[in-house]
C-alpha cells in the first residue's frame, strides 16, 4: 500500500462524499485524511488514500464512476512523511473587503518561518459593506517575530487582526 | 429618546477604545434611552454598547429577558455606566451573533458566571452577578467597550466559520 492525494470539485450536489467513498472503499483503498466542504457553490474534496492502485488507475476508476457528477478529479503521489499538525496559535484576520489580503498576511507569516496548519476565509458582513474574514491556525516557535510581522502587514492593508496563543485559550 | 442605526463593522468606532463617562447627566441618559430603545426595537437583540451607536463611552444596555425562553434568575433591564468586570469563573463555548457583525455567528468561549459593577443611570452603584447567557451578554457587551468584536473571540478554527448564515432568533447578543 502506498498513498495517493486525491482532490474532487463540482457543483454542490447531494451524494458527492459517498460517491467518491464508494469507489474507495470497493476498490480496498483506506481513507486516511480528509478536508471537504462547500466553496461557494462548489463542493470540494482533499483526501490522503492508502491504496494498492497507481494515480492513473485511481483517476480513471473516479472519473468513471462519478461522470454524472460531473467532477474534475486529480490523483497524484503523496510520498511526504506524515507528521502530526499541532498549531500554536489563532490569527483572526478581518476588514474591509478587499483584493491582497490573503497574500499579504500570508507572505508576512512566510517570511517570519510560520507554518499553516489550516486556513479558512469567508465574506460576512452587511451585503452594502462586505467584510472580509479569514481565521489561520499556524505553527510557530518564534511568537515575538510573528506578531510583529502580522501587525506590520495588517497596518499596510488597514485591516484588523487578533493573535492569540491556542495553548492559552482557557479560563 | 430616539431608536438609532446600529454601525456596522467596519466602522473605525467599533475597534476603538471607549472613554469613561464619570458623572451621570442629562447626555448620559439622553445616551441610556437611545441604547434601550434601539435595542427594544431590534429584532432578537439582547444587548447594546455605545460604540454600536457611534458613541465611543463606556456604556452599555442589556435585557435577555426578551429571549423566547428567558434564562432563569436573569436581571432584566440592565444599563451600565463605567462597567467592569469583577470576577469571571467557569467556561463555555457557545454561538453568538452580533448586530455589528450582520449575518454572521460564531462559537464564542466566554466565563460562564461574572460579576461585573457598574454606575446605573440614576447614578447608583450596581453590582450584579450573572450567570450562564446573561453572563455571556455582560461579557458581549464590556468587549464593545474594548473594541472587541466576537471575531476577535475566536477559540479554534473549527468555531469560526459555521456555515449556518443567520442565529437563531433570540440569539443576537446586540
Amino acid at each position: 500500500m502506498h498513498e495517493l492525494a486525491v482532490t474532487a470539485i463540482g457543483a454542490d450536489r447531494p451524494g458527492i462524499v459517498a460517491a467518491v467513498a464508494r469507489v474507495l472503499h470497493e476498490r480496498g483503498g483506506n481513507l486516511e485524511d480528509s478536508a471537504m466542504t462547500i466553496l461557494g457553490g462548489h463542493f470540494a474534496i482533499v483526501l490522503l488514500v492508502a491504496t494498492e492502485d497507481g494515480p492513473e488507475e485511481l483517476r480513471e476508476a473516479l472519473t468513471t464512476a462519478t461522470a454524472e457528477l460531473g467532477l474534475t478529479i486529480s490523483v497524484s503521489t503523496a510520498d511526504s512523511e506524515r507528521r502530526a499538525a499541532d498549531p500554536t496559535h489563532l490569527l483572526s484576520v478581518y476588514g474591509a473587503d478587499k483584493p491582497g489580503i490573503v497574500a499579504g498576511v500570508t507572505s508576512a507569516l512566510a517570511e517570519v518561518g510560520a507554518n499553516i496548519v489550516d486556513l479558512e476565509t469567508q465574506v460576512i458582513g452587511a451585503d452594502t459593506d462586505p467584510v472580509y474574514a479569514m481565521a489561520i491556525e499556524l505553527e510557530t516557535d518564534a511568537p515575538a517575530e510573528v506578531t510583529a510581522a502580522v501587525e506590520r502587514a495588517c497596518a499596510e492593508l488597514g485591516v484588523d487582526h487578533m493573535l492569540r496563543a491556542i495553548a492559552a485559550e482557557t479560563y | 429618546m430616539a431608536v438609532r442605526e446600529v454601525v456596522t463593522y467596519p466602522a473605525r468606532v467599533l475597534k476603538g477604545l471607549t472613554g469613561p463617562v464619570g458623572e451621570i447627566g442629562p447626555r448620559e441618559r439622553a445616551l441610556a434611552e437611545d441604547l434601550v430603545d434601539t435595542m427594544y426595537d431590534s429584532p432578537g437583540c439582547v444587548g447594546l454598547a455605545a460604540p454600536q451607536l457611534g458613541v465611543p463611552s463606556r456604556a452599555f444596555a442589556l435585557d435577555v429577558s426578551v429571549m423566547k425562553k428567558p434564562p432563569e434568575g436573569n436581571h432584566g433591564l440592565v444599563v451600565l455606566f463605567d462597567p467592569e468586570l469583577v470576577l469571571a469563573t467557569g467556561s463555555e463555548l457557545a454561538r453568538e451573533g452580533c448586530m455589528s457583525v450582520p449575518d454572521y455567528t460564531c462559537d464564542v468561549r466566554r466565563a460562564t458566571d461574572v460579576v461585573v459593577r457598574g454606575t446605573t443611570p440614576a447614578g447608583e452603584t450596581r453590582v450584579i452577578e450573572a450567570t450562564g447567557f446573561e453572563a455571556r451578554a455582560f461579557q458581549h457587551e464590556l468587549d464593545h467597550l474594548e473594541g472587541l468584536l466576537v471575531l476577535d473571540r475566536v477559540a479554534a478554527r473549527s468555531d469560526v466559520f459555521p456555515r449556518k448564515r443567520r442565529a437563531a432568533k433570540g440569539q443576537h447578543l446586540k
